[in-house]
């Protein structure tokens, strides 16, 4: 199935109202969001991957750095998908931009793969010491991957700035003034403006909560944690507007601090491979501080985002006590 | 005594023929290969390979799964047919896994995936080299 059709059928089947969000909205959201973050870290998997073939080590074939460009295009096009779904404004863009990356790789790799050499636009980009041709075509394809290209040329980063750029700014935040949401509040005095969606729940017996009664762990860890606060930002942060989508082990933190965007993702199940954290603030950056020191950051024309992978609980736990001290304490 | 038996004969310098289609492929591990005194042949045509070998074999086979003229599993089955004391290891591409159980089901030893380190396949030899010791 083409993408066109694909995503025809898909404007059909999700409606362009969006005035009423349910619960059911926000789970789907979030989901998807979640497999968004996926095909991004794939994205950047198969990055390092060429980076550490680029070292030597490895032996590989031409076939390798084709299903490195195969490979992308794919995790690409689903992030497109999930980009349409999160934000179905941008799906005319990030499908436009996925036909131009397919483009560009048919162009300069794929018609060029039985005669490779540096050339253009990658003489100043690909970065090799070997002549070997699987080396010269790998180095071209991971200048590509990283960018910046020439000529509006898109890398395969900036296409995950992008989809980031329009993705977290479209996810619904805690000024959502909709009855059917059935938003519990937390009560706590100093963040009079927190509410709260447990995924697991169907049924909303209270209200509000104390922070006691919390059974997230992420979130608790950043509420209850005592170290010494960066003030500027806490006090900054004090006016902000909070929506936690909560589950025991997972937690989608989504804030306004003086109309800037600010997004916490975290998985924290105790097993390294599928733990990880996300972090997205728009500009202007309310400190660098607020990253801890293990992640990995990106910078976009509209935001800061950063990662970290492989995490171990107590690496998680040190991660959000800093993030928890800077905006709440 | 039979593990006596084996280390002397795990001492004793192994032949190998690697067979890729992929120029990069030979000319990376017979270097790698040889750095511990085994006697190395690479050859990108598998049916100049074939030859060689029915001329004079070989305690080891690496070859490639997919190429063009001859593949993987048909070297397997010629060297097999010709010398059961052979041990042939297969390279694999991608998607291919299918493949490489059906190479294992006809008596290949074992297989390596694309892009591989030298010293992963350096460590299916000795075992291969073990095994043909026991």
């Amino acid at each position: 199935m083409g993408e066109n059709t694909l995503k025809s059928l898909f404007d059909l089947l999700i409606p362009k109202d969006k005035s009423k969000t349910s619960v059911n909205d926000i789970r789907l959201e979030f989901v998807r969001f979640r497999k968004l973050l996926e095909n991004s870290r794939a994205l950047m998997s198969l990055m390092e991957d060429a980076e550490e073939k680029m070292r030597g080590e490895y032996i590989f074939d031409r076939q390798y750095v084709l299903s490195l460009i195969d490979e992308s295009i794919e995790y690409m096009s689903m992030a497109a998908f999930d980009l349409s779904v999160i934000a179905q404004d941008a799906s005319e863009m990030i499908y436009g931009l996925v036909d131009e990356l397919k483009a560009f790789t048919q162009t300069y790799f794929i018609e060029r793969k039985k005669d490779i050499q540096i050339s253009s636009p990658f003489i100043d980009l690909a970065k090799t010491t070997s002549s070997e041709p699987e080396f010269v075509f790998l180095a071209q394809v991971l200048a590509w991957m990283k960018g910046p290209l020439p000529n509006g040329n898109v890398s395969v980063t900036e296409f995950v700035r992008q989809v980031f750029d329009k993705a977290v700014p479209a996810l619904k935040k805690a000024d959502m003034s909709n009855p059917s949401i059935h938003l519990k509040k937390l009560a706590h005095s100093t963040l009079n403006c927190f509410h709260l969606i447990d995924m697991d729940e169907a049924v909303k017996s209270k209200m509000e909560l104390s922070i006691h009664e919390l059974k997230c762990r992420p979130l608790i860890t950043m509420l209850t944690s005592n170290a010494t606060a960066n003030h500027s930002i806490a006090q900054e942060s004090a006016d902000a507007k909070w929506l936690a989508l909560m589950e025991h082990d997972r937690l989608s933190l989504r804030g306004i601090i003086n109309s800037r965007d600010i997004l916490i993702e975290v998985t924290q199940s105790g097993y390294m491979d599928a733990d990880f954290m996300f972090m997205f603030i728009s500009h202007p950056l309310i400190s660098n501080t607020l990253f801890p020191q293990n992640f990995k950051t990106l910078m976009t024309d509209k935001a800061i985002f950063g990662w970290s992978y492989h995490l171990s609980d107590y690496q998680i736990e040190q991660s959000l006590t800093h993030i928890g001290t800077s905006l709440f304490n | 005594m039979n593990e006596e038996l084996g280390e002397n004969q795990m001492d004793k310098k192994l032949k190998i023929m690697i067979i890729d289609d992929e120029n990069i492929v030979g000319k990376r591990l017979k270097p790698a290969l040889e750095k511990t005194g085994d006697y190395v042949e690479s050859f990108e045509d598998a049916k100049k390979a074939l030859e060689r070998f029915n001329s004079e074999p070989f305690d080891i086979v690496v070859t490639d799964i997919r190429m063009d003229e001859i593949d993987g599993l048909e070297v397997l089955e010629q060297v097999l047919s010709k010398s059961n004391q052979t041990k042939v290891i297969i390279i694999t591409g991608y998607a291919t896994v299918e493949v490489a159980r059906e190479a294992l089901a006809k008596g290949a030893f074992d297989f390596i995936a694309k892009p591989f380190k030298p010293s992963d396949l350096r460590a299916i030899i000795d075992r291969a080299a073990k095994r043909s010791a026991s």
